[in-house]
Parts: C-alpha cells; structure tokens; sequence
C-alpha cells in the first residue's frame, strides 16, 4: 500500500510536468515536444520546464516550511501566511527593494523582519499553554502588516498590477534553467537539513514534556528550525512574494491521506505533494485566460481554500 | 536503588508561588501526590524536568541534580505522561511505542531487531498487539494512555511521572489501566513511580508512599501510606472531610 502511493505520486508528478510542459499561452503539438529543434519543443523545455522546477522547488519548500510551523506551534493551523511571518516578511522585502533597489536588501530586510516575528511567536507559545493564543496574534499581525503593505504600495503610487500584485499575491517570472535549478537545489539542501531534525519533530509531536523526558530541548528546535524556515521563507517571498496556503493545506491533506507515521515520511511526501500542487497551480494560472498570467497566489488560494474547508469538514465529521 | 530527594523546593509561576518543599522517597515503589487543584502537582513535575527552573532548592534523583544536568545526560532518567498532552492523530500505535527508543540514540526510523523484540513483547503486555497497527485518533482515551504507559516502559527510566494519567477514564478502564501500572512497578528493576492523581481509593490500595500538599502549596504529609488515610489528615490535605 505504502509502494502503490508512491508510485502514485511519482506518477502524478510526471503527469503534472507533462501538462506545464505541453500547456500555456503558445499552443504546442503535443507529438513535437520530445522532437529537439522544434519550436514546440524550445517552447516546453527553455521556458515552461524552467518555470516547472522553479514552482516545484518553491510549492516543496513551502509545504515543508507548513509542516514545520504545525508541529512546533502545536497547531494543525499554523502555517506563515495565517501566523503573519510572510505578511512580515513580504513588507521587509518590499521596503528593501523600494529604498535599496538591489538584490541584497529585499531578501535581507525580509529575514531580519522575520526572524524578529518568528522569536516573538515562540516566546509566546512557550509562555502559553493554549495553542490559540499564537494563532490569534499571528492573525492579528497578519492584518496589520498587509494593511501597512497596501499603504506603502499605495505611497508608491505603483498601480495593482506587475509590481504590487507580486508582493501581494505572488508571481512567477519566467526564471532560465541555471536559476530554477538554484531554487530546487537550495530547497533540496534544506530538505535534507530538515530530515536530520526528524527525531526532535516526532518527539515534539507529543508535546513538550515528553519531549524533555527524550532528552529533546524543545526551545533550541524552535528556534534552530524557525530561523531556518525563515532564511527559507525570506528568500523565496523576495523571489516571488507572497504564495498563501501551500503550508496550511499540503501537509493537512499528506495527514489525512497518506497518515503517515512520522515526521520523515510527512516531510518527503509534503515535498512531493507541495511540488505539485504548485506546478499544477501555475498551470491553472497560465492557461485560464491566456495570454493573460493570474498570481499564483491568486490560483492557491482559490484551489487550496476549498481543499482546506473539506479538510476540516473531514476532521469535525471523523472526531 | 533509586531516590528522589527534594530539599528546600520553591518555585513559581507569575505571581502563583510553591514552597519551600522538603521530601525523599526511593525504592521500586508507586508513591502518590495528592492535593487539592492548585496544589502545584502539575507545575512540581515541569521542574523536575526542567520545563520551570526551581527559585530556590534542588532536586536529586540518584544523587544527580536535575537542574544542573544538561539536556543530553537526562535521556532516560524521567518518564513522563503528562495530564493532556498533544499526539499525532494519524500515527500508528507501533510507531508512537517505539518512540521510547530515540533516546537511546539509535539512528532515527532503524530500530534493531533486540528493540523490535522488546517492542513487540511490550505491546503483548499491555494488551495491545492487536492494535499494533491501529491509528492513535481511532483509540479510546483509555487505550491510548496504555499505549503511552506502555512507551514509558520502554524509555526504562529510573524515575515515572503520570499526571492525573486516569482523568478521563470510566470505572472499568480506569482500573485497566491502574492494573497495568502495578504490574509495571513490580518488574525486575521497575521504576520509581511517583503519581499525581484525584483516585484515592487506588493510592489507598496500592501506594507505597504519600506525599500531600495544600491548597496553600505546602507539604502537608509525608510518609508511608498506611499513615495517611485518616480523615483528619485528609481534611487537612484537601480543607474539607472526604471519604475514601
């Protein structure tokens, strides 16, 4: 049973790359794309397969970054865009590029802005003992740093397209291969980071004290894999804004669907999963009306919403 | 021959204060804490696993100092289940028991066959093989906390906290539970179990010690069992007469 889901998913991905390679503005023959010289095949594999990686490593890594928030804030709710880190960040990224206007300082400002949150929400659930707690702040810093996002967009008096629709909603350039391939090998490295931090994830899965009685310090993988989600987080949401509901409806629906028994079969299937659902969501959002692109935040949200309301109908109905 | 020995104890939490706490017990015995809600039973366990830094006092187990251990050395030392604790619905019982071994540091998802052994013999005692396999969300509450007793059994540490481990549970469960628990205690080299419960009547029958506490955060008795069950001594414990 564990082989044939496998097997599913690998084949869903292949189906998947198919798709994002054979779709989009330009119609292809689909019995030219694997023929090299053909327009059809340029097409597939200098633009759409570049953009297929990039999608995929960033859809990974935010799963991951979801799986992480919902085990060490003890939420299955917790995620950066509902616990206000990527609002956060976003704002540090966007003031960095409007005042600094180079690479360094919107990934860099991003990250300062989140660490700053990400230690405040630990300091809180660790002070805390209900999980609500965290969760409404979150929400609570969340509208208040959109709010001060819209105004400086509106201060900019940049219109809500290109630009400001990227910060808010997310937006996927058209990336070449060397660059895609950095974003899922950085992705990658952090995966396997990750991994290594699997026992303290299970442990903390119990809750603190359990933790403790394993010889697992609960503060330091807080703040160790927090930051590191951060670093993560700043430098993707500099690369393409913010992408809202990757972390909270992937690993739910891994949780759901394939029940896995562990923090390591949920971190390499939320992988795969987030992988997808991202390239499947970039499709949506390059075909529905071409040859005009929606954010793919846009396309998340509205895929990711229903999926997220069956999940918790699902868990109320089941107990 | 393992001791717990708690010497000039305070500790708080805000303005709620405990303390000054003086006790010792050891041995392979089931020592009950009791008191009134508020006492500081659940906070008095945090310390001792260093979740709350004592203000004044320490706390020895097996002559070590708990505080002074670093994170690493306290692997195995203190088993605990706490009174609600969070668990990962989707789990298998299986996976959730062998979690025990991760403080033996072996490498993660790779247990040796002696553990899987260990494991499955485990699980045959307390009643569970048949649910080796069966989701930890699809348990009753009372099948669940055998499966965290039985987890606790596997971390073979010298000292068990069980945190009001029967709350939740019917009459009938309630004693399946305490059965496992006592057959626990009298393994070869069984732990030292010091358990915080409301269940008077099953601290009556079965506890080797007693330590009470007040509403006030003080200790109001310590010593053999057999000493404590006068009512006087429980009114005083509790500030109103009770029948055990």
């Amino acid at each position: 049973m564990r082989f044939s889901k496998a097997l599913a998913v690998l084949l869903v991905t292949g189906l998947l790359f198919l798709l994002a390679l054979g779709l989009g503005a330009e119609p292809v023959a689909w019995g030219d794309l694997l023929t090299p010289g053909t327009l059809a095949h340029r097409i597939a594999f200098e633009f759409r397969l570049p953009r297929a990686v990039i999608c995929f490593g960033v859809g990974a890594a935010l799963a991951l970054i979801g799986v992480v928030y919902q085990i060490l804030f003890r939420n299955p709710l917790a995620e950066p865009y509902v616990l206000g880190t990527a609002s956060v960040v976003t704002l540090g990224a966007a003031a960095g590029e409007i005042l600094f206007m180079n690479a360094i300082a919107p990934p860099l400002l991003g990250l300062v802005c989140g660490l700053a949150l990400v230690l405040l929400l630990v300091w809180i659930s660790m002070r805390s003992a209900s999980t609500e707690r965290v969760l409404l702040f979150g929400m609570g810093v969340n509208f208040v740093f959109s709010a001060l996002l819209f105004l400086m967009l509106s201060l900019k008096q940049q219109t809500l397209g290109g630009g400001s629709l990227r910060w808010l909603f997310g937006q996927v350039a058209w990336p070449t291969m060397p660059e895609a391939s950095l974003v899922l090998g950085v992705v990658f490295v952090g995966a396997l980071l990750l991994l290594r931090f699997c026992p303290h994830l299970d442990a903390l899965s119990f809750g603190d004290l359990v933790a403790r009685s394993l010889g697992v310090n609960p503060l330091r993988t807080r703040i160790v894999l927090l930051s590191l989600s951060s670093v993560l987080l700043a430098w993707l949401v500099s690369k393409m804004g913010t992408i809202g509901f990757v972390g909270l409806v992937v690993p739910n629906f891994v949780r759901l669907f394939f029940r896995p028994s562990g923090a390591k079969p949920l971190l390499v299937i939320s992988f795969l999963v987030g992988g997808n659902f991202l390239v499947l969501a970039d499709t949506f959002s390059r075909t529905l009306h071409p040859p005009l692109e929606f954010p793919i935040g846009i396309i998340t949200t509205i895929l990711g919403g229903p999926i997220f309301l069956y999940l918790l109908w699902r868990r109320e109905t089941r107990g | 021959m393992v001791d717990l020995k708690v010497t000039a104890l305070s500790f708080s939490v805000g303005t709620r204060q405990w303390g000054p706490w003086n006790f010792s017990f050891g041995g392979q015995a089931i020592v009950g804490l009791v008191g009134p809600n508020g006492a500081g039973k659940s906070t008095f366990f945090k310390t001792l696993l260093g979740e709350i830094n004592p203000d004044k006092g320490t706390v020895e187990l097996a002559g070590l100092d708990l505080a002074a251990l670093p994170f690493s050395d306290r692997r195995g030392l203190v088993g605990m289940i706490p009174q609600e604790s969070p668990y990962p619905a989707e789990w298998t019982v299986e996976a959730a028991i062998s979690l025990a071994f991760l403080q033996f540091g072996s490498g993660y998802g790779r247990i040796t066959p002696a553990q899987r052994e260990c494991r499955d013999g485990a699980l045959n005692q307390f009643g569970l093989s048949a649910l080796s396999q069966a989701r930890l969300g699809e348990l009753s509450s009372g099948q669940r906390q055998r499966v965290f007793l039985c987890r606790v059994s596997l971390q073979q540490s010298q000292l068990l906290l069980l945190d009001e481990p029967t709350n939740h549970l019917d009459p009938p469960t309630r004693q399946l539970f305490w059965n496992s628990l006592i057959e626990l205690k009298a393994r070869e080299k069984g732990p030292l179990i010091l358990v915080a419960t409301h269940d008077l009547a099953f601290l009556k029958a079965n506890a080797d010690h007693i330590i009470a506490i007040s509403a006030r955060g003080q200790v109001e008795y310590d010593g053999k069992s057999s000493g404590y069950w006068r009512p006087e001594q429980i009114e005083k414990t509790f500030g109103r007469d009770v029948t055990v």
